[in-house]
């Protein structure tokens, strides 16, 4: 199983209890829906960038991405119409699917600091459950699309996003 | 003219406000305002809100009716409406990132 496989599979459990979730459990929902989909994105990326290095480099590769610059580009994506340079490399606005992508781990990240970090979030069971279907939706979302062409251009923008002026 | 007065009015109503802040919320309230609700949605609130990384944004309140459920079956069906909302958001010319909550009405 992979990691973000895991993190999915302990939100459902999580989520999956008989009795009413309790503060901590909706909390920790959150957190692993975040994750979910982080590692399903990074995990993907270090696959396309090294296709042939050793598990270890693939896993030191996975290191190499930032949360805060993810949430930026994920950002740019997720415009009505994209700007230079990403219009000239995958037209003038993504699929579906990647705006899904985009979108949901723009508002997981932001949950996912209020939870493990906000004594004063207050987090709803409902929104805790649409949390987690959100992030398995956009994982699902992403498989359909990580082999495209726009999805490989989103992968290296998150890592070579500082070389974008470039290709201006 | 009248949406000059409309804009005037707004941001005089809200003073702790910059006009663009103000600007952007009233765009944001008309974009809602023609959302038809499902059911189990009493109402949508808009703030002003700034994220983890202090980029400016929205902060839409999803009001739930008090007898609403708590199950995965709903959860998918509010979570297809509050997309639909948010891509609404995302799609115009604002530019604040447009975060959803749920809250139960008392």
């Amino acid at each position: 199983m992979t990691l973000a496989d895991g993190f999915l599979a302990h939100a459902r459990e999580l989520a999956s209890q008989p009795a009413a979730l309790d503060e901590m459990t909706r909390r920790r929902i959150v957190t692993a829906s975040y994750y979910a989909l982080f590692h399903q994105i990074i995990q993907d990326a270090a696959d396309l960038i090294g296709p042939n290095v050793s598990i270890e480099i693939n896993h030191r590769i996975q290191r190499w991405f930032d949360h805060s610059a993810m949430k930026q580009i994920c950002g740019r994506f997720t415009k009505p119409r994209l700007d230079q340079p990403l219009s000239g490399l995958v037209g003038d606005s993504v699929s579906p699917e990647l705006e899904t992508v985009c979108s949901t781990f723009i508002e997981l990240q932001e949950r996912r600091h209020d939870a493990d970090y906000n004594p004063g979030y207050v987090i709803a069971e409902n929104d805790a459950l649409q949390h987690w279907a959100s992030a398995m939706m956009a994982v699902d979302a992403w498989k359909r699309i990580r082999a495209t062409s726009e999805a490989n251009v989103f992968i290296l923008s998150l890592l070579l996003w500082k070389n974008w002026e470039k290709d201006r | 003219m009248t949406s000059r007065l409309l804009t005037r009015d707004i941001i005089s109503r809200m003073s702790t406000l910059t006009a663009s802040e103000a600007l952007d919320k009233a765009k944001a309230e008309e974009i809602i305002s023609k959302v038809e609700l499902i059911p189990e949605v009493a109402s949508i609130d808009v703030e002003l809100y700034t994220d983890h990384t202090g980029d400016p944004a929205f902060e839409l309140t999803f009001w739930l009716r008090k007898d609403v459920a708590s199950d995965p079956e709903f959860s998918l069906r509010l979570l297809e409406f509050s997309r639909k909302v948010q891509f609404k958001i995302l799609h115009s010319d604002l530019n604040r990132f447009p975060y959803t909550k749920l809250k139960r009405a008392a």
